[in-house]
């Protein structure tokens, strides 16, 4: 089983970036810590913070980019003396290659080990699900940076452990339904979804919410991952003549797509609303040609571009500071980074509150925080005993994608 | 080897090694052909089995390695795998059609081979992570396993599902194929054992009570070659049984043929035996003269043939052995003596009278030349004489002489005759004599009575004429004619008595004074011839004449002894020189006396 620690930073994260990038990224992380971690901190025993993600997908970026958001909260917090009093915060990952096994077993692991307070889960939804049952069997915080699935958070499980920093389905959804309705004038719809528990997520949503919008949801359509072609799907979606399609899935699904619809006649090419997985990777990579004859959109809750946060631009600066790039346009991923930025912070808060490295006095916490004035948003509450979500709707934002991987936002 | 001494235990063991043989043979030769039909018919058996079991065998593993296949590459399940709560909604559906066929099922395992949904195939439950999973963990290749579940072999197949989006393994399909549910479609004996192994099989000593062929069952997916070693195994404990009951049988059979057998050999050996003492009990009788007719076998068997012809052969006997003693009787009581003599001429049998006859024993004779019986000089007849005319007439008769153990010749009356047998063949010759010696002994006293003179004793005349008549012509001899002077003066005087008693005095005189070898012999009265031979000259014989006839004194008893002095006359003639003829010579002497006499008595003339 993969076991990723901080410090060095494994070599199997760096996903498609390029070599050089990860050899002055990893020259440059050690180099960081190694000269903002003062002599006492680092002797105080660390205080852990797991990480979970498919860092073996080769496509997918969400895990590196979360990770280089977590590492740079940490390298904050632990830059003003740590939590507890001087302890620091340490990075433990672990690759779950997409698997909601390995998931599973990896969040036992994580939870397992000494002064571990939370684990902060990845880009698959379905993992984040999977891992839920354990979480609350050994009562550690699981905190989403990235999973939209509504059962992520929403469970029977009391206390819930189960906290997100990330968009949800139960308004992202809506949002991209909306945004079908309002930027493409789309009545009739298509949804062509994964066949997990993303997916059934996403179809519950439009199920529930189609009621409520213009847009009415005619054709749903299940996919499986891996499937080499989505041609019957997008073929159903013209036979019922639908206008627009909603799109849930990742990279490589979404690849497919664009480059199905760029098959198509103009006319026959439908505007497609998709959910941010896709852009969780190097979709640009994968469809560099087509995706300028495609009308895409991909839901986001953050952006680098034009973000004036305090907080946004000190990740932002880091990053590239850390990572060789030069702009912020270049960092993939910037949901993940930002997410898990703030999560780390949040986290950090509630051990500072906790007083303790407990996970469940850290849970107990978490629904204590104070306000925080985070990259992504003002969380004036974070988490209630309600809410285990700390974003809304309000941070919802639609990008295109450029072949060049960049994510502008758009009206 | 022990010669049995009873009819009974000579059937009983011919007949039992007989049948002990042919039970043996019978029984070897049918186990022979048993043993090699078993193991010819489980040869092909084997054949027709392990054709089965690859056929078999490669049509249900075609179909679920394809099968498996397409859940490992199946966008569902891989779906499945990176999904969570929900999954079964597809998964469970997809498995269960999956599941449909009886002989094999299909798992979904997680990275780590565990059970990552809970099917209705509830045997895969009780799997205790197979080898080939955890290899599969480490090369995420196909890998083959048997394990045992309850008493039934499965073949595990554990199949990597690697799905485009990951390099890794994400999960497996576990196929189970349930070896024993295959075979069993196969209608096999149950006896028939399958064992089944990754590894070559070994023949352990267990397997020497089981036929036992094993095979490499190969095949191909995706590529890769899987094979598996077969083995089947079939006790040999019914085959046994079934020869053993065969013998059994067979010996149940022959156990029941033995009790009858014994039974006829016991009720045939007394029966014969009886047979043959009552055949023995008639030969005794019929021997010994008494009729039994209860005895006698009219059967029509071969007892009863031999009963019938020994009876008749023994009555011939009976009467030929009567003959024989009455013969035998004669034989040895005949006054004759008989001897009997075989081809070669040694004496094969002798009676008493012969031993009595000529001292020797029978013992001394028997088996010994007959020749030395007989007498081989002059005396007798030629032995080659009457060998001669035995062979030319068969018999001879006539007086020979023996010679008895004392060498005493012995007078017989010989009748030799050849002893012929049933063919007219000579066995030898039957001899019988006769002893004559009485007769010769008679004879020869009545020829001395005619030649002696009663009172004398001495030769007679006619002895006399005889004795002369022998002398040869080259003798040289003197006759004397004796007359007594006076003679008839002592009859006259003393009577005839006296007279004949002075003639036997006169006859003793004369026999001694005359020289020796003289003949003697009374011619009548006082008349004495004697024949003098003459070796001198005739004076100096007539000398000697003188002496011996001078006076001599006889003595009387007349009244008391007389003495009597008597002279004597003689005439003398002298062969040859006289005549050489008898009767002249008889004359010449005669007148010579006569002159004596005359010339005035005692004086020789």
């Amino acid at each position: 089983m993969a076991k990723h620690f901080s410090t060095p930073l494994p070599g199997p994260c760096v996903g498609r970036l390029k070599m050089a990038q990860v050899l002055v990224f990893l020259v440059g992380a050690w180099a960081a810590q190694a000269l903002a971690q003062s002599p006492a901190l680092t002797q105080n025993p660390p205080v852990w913070i797991g990480f979970d993600d498919a860092y073996g997908v080769k496509t997918n970026t969400s895990a590196i980019v979360s990770e280089w958001g977590i590492k740079a909260a940490m390298e904050e917090i632990n830059n003003n003396g740590g939590v507890l009093n001087g302890r620091p915060l340490k990075l433990m990952t672990t690759d779950n290659k997409g698997v909601s096994a390995r998931g599973k077993d990896n969040f036992v692991q994580l939870a397992g080990t000494k002064d571990l307070v939370a684990v902060l889960s990845g880009k698959y939804s379905p993992i984040s699900v999977e891992m839920l049952p354990e979480a609350h069997r050994l009562n550690v915080p699981l905190i989403s940076v990235w999973g939209s699935a509504d059962p992520i958070t929403d469970h029977d499980q009391k206390p819930s452990y189960s906290f997100r920093v990330s968009l949800k389905d139960d308004w992202g959804v809506e949002a991209m339904m909306k945004r079908l309705s309002s930027k493409y004038m789309v009545r009739q719809a298509c949804a062509i979804l994964p066949n997990t528990a993303w997916g059934r997520s996403a179809e519950k949503v439009i199920q529930e919410k189609s009621a409520q919008n213009t847009t009415k949801f005619s054709v749903v359509r299940w996919y499986n991952w891996g499937d080499a072609s989505l041609k019957e799907h997008y073929k159903a979606c013209l036979d019922s003549r639908t206008q627009g399609l909603l799109f849930v899935g990742n990279e490589k699904e979404g690849a497919i797509l664009v480059k199905e619809i760029a098959t198509q006649t103009p006319p026959m090419r439908l505007p497609v609303v998709a959910h941010w997985g896709a852009v969780g990777g190097t979709l640009h990579e994968l469809v560099k040609e087509e995706l300028s004859m495609v009308r895409i959109d991909f839901i986001q809750t953050f952006t680098f571009i034009n973000n004036k946060r305090p907080r946004a631009v000190f990740l932002a600066e880091w990053i590239l500071k850390n990572n060789g790039l030069k702009s912020t346009l270049e960092i993939p991923s910037p949901v993940g980074a930002a997410h898990a930025y703030d999560t780390v912070h949040l986290l950090a808060k509630a051990i500072e509150i906790a007083q303790s490295t407990s996970p469940q006095k850290v849970r107990d916490a978490l629904e204590k925080l104070p306000a925080f004035n985070g990259a992504v948003r003002h969380y004036a509450k974070p988490f209630t005993s309600q809410r285990h979500d700390a974003l809304d709707k309000s941070q919802v934002l639609f990008v295109k994608l450029t072949p060049s991987g960049q994510l502008i936002p758009q009206d | 080897m022990v010669r049995l001494k009873t009819l009974k235990a000579q059937i009983s063991h011919d007949v039992f090694r007989l049948f002990g043989t042919y039970i043996f043979g019978v029984t070897s030769i049918s186990m022979l052909l048993a043993v090699y039909g078993i193991f010819f018919y489980q040869q092909e058996e084997f054949k027709h089995y392990k054709a089965l079991v690859s056929t078999r065998l490669d049509s249900e593993i075609s179909a679920s390695f394809r099968q498996a296949n397409d859940l490992a590459h199946s966008p569902e399940v891989w779906t499945g795998l990176t999904d969570s709560s929900g999954r079964g909604s597809y998964l469970l559906p997809l498995l269960e059609k999956a599941n449909q066929h009886k002989n094999y099922k299909f798992d979904l395992l997680d990275y780590l081979g565990r059970f990552f949904i809970q099917s209705d195939n509830t045997a895969g439950l009780l799997l205790d992570t197979p080898a080939n999973i955890q290899k599969t963990i480490e090369d995420s290749q196909t890998h083959l396993e048997l394990v045992t579940i309850d008493q039934s072999d499965y073949l595990t197949v554990s199949v990597p599902v690697t799905a485009n989006f990951t390099d890794s393994t994400i999960g497996m399909v576990l196929l189970q194929l349930d070896l024993d549910r295959i075979m069993a479609t196969l209608n096999f004996p149950d006896d028939l054992e399958v064992n089944y192994s990754l590894i070559p099989f070994v023949q352990d000593a267990s397997a020497l009570s089981k036929h036992s062929e094993a095979f490499k069952f190969k095949w191909t997916d995706a590529g890769h070659d899987y094979a598996i070693h077969i083995q089947l195994q079939q006790s040999y404990l019914s085959a046994f049984l079934f020869v053993m009951t065969g013998l059994a049988v067979s010996l149940a059979f022959g156990g029941l043929l033995f009790i009858r057998l014994r039974r006829w050999t016991r009720q045939f050996s007394e029966r014969t035996t009886q047979r043959l003492d009552d055949l023995v009990q008639l030969a005794s009788d019929t021997v010994q003269g008494r009729s039994n007719e209860s005895l006698m076998d009219n059967s029509g068997d071969e007892i009863s043939k031999v009963s019938t012809a020994l009876q008749s052969m023994l009555q011939k006997q009976r009467i030929a052995t009567q003959k024989q003693a009455v013969f035998s009787r004669v034989f040895e009581t005949a006054a004759e003596a008989i001897l009997i003599t075989n081809k070669q001429g040694l004496v094969m049998d002798v009676n008493a009278a012969l031993t009595d006859m000529t001292g020797y024993t029978k013992e001394e004779l028997v088996n010994q030349p007959a020749g030395r019986l007989y007498i081989k000089d002059e005396i007798g007849i030629d032995l080659p004489t009457i060998a001669e005319s035995v062979r030319r007439h068969g018999a001879w008769r006539g007086e020979t002489y023996f010679l008895s153990k004392q060498k005493t010749q012995l007078p017989v009356l010989l009748s030799v005759s050849t002893l012929l047998d049933a063919d007219g063949m000579s066995q030898g010759h039957v001899s019988v004599f006769s002893d004559i010696r009485a007769i010769r002994d008679a004879e020869k006293r009545l020829k001395d009575l005619l030649n002696e003179d009663q009172l004398t004793g001495l030769p007679n005349y006619r002895g006399f004429l005889e004795y002369i008549q022998s002398k040869g012509a080259g003798a040289n001899f003197a006759i004397l004619f004796i007359d007594l002077d006076n003679f008839k003066n002592i009859n006259d005087t003393f009577g005839h008595d006296q007279g004949d008693e002075v003639i036997r005095q006169i006859a003793q005189h004369l026999k001694t004074e005359l020289p020796a070898g003289n003949f003697l012999c009374r011619r009548s009265g006082d008349e004495f011839i004697a024949v003098l031979d003459v070796h001198q000259p005739i004076t100096a014989f007539q000398e000697k004449l003188k002496q011996v006839f001078k006076s001599a004194v006889f003595t009387v008893n007349h009244m008391g002894t007389v003495h009597i002095t008597a002279t004597f006359s003689a005439g003398a003639a002298l062969f040859p020189d006289h005549s050489q003829s008898i009767h002249e010579l008889l004359i010449y002497a005669d007148t010579a006396l006569l002159s004596a006499k005359e010339s005035g008595r005692n004086q020789i003339k």
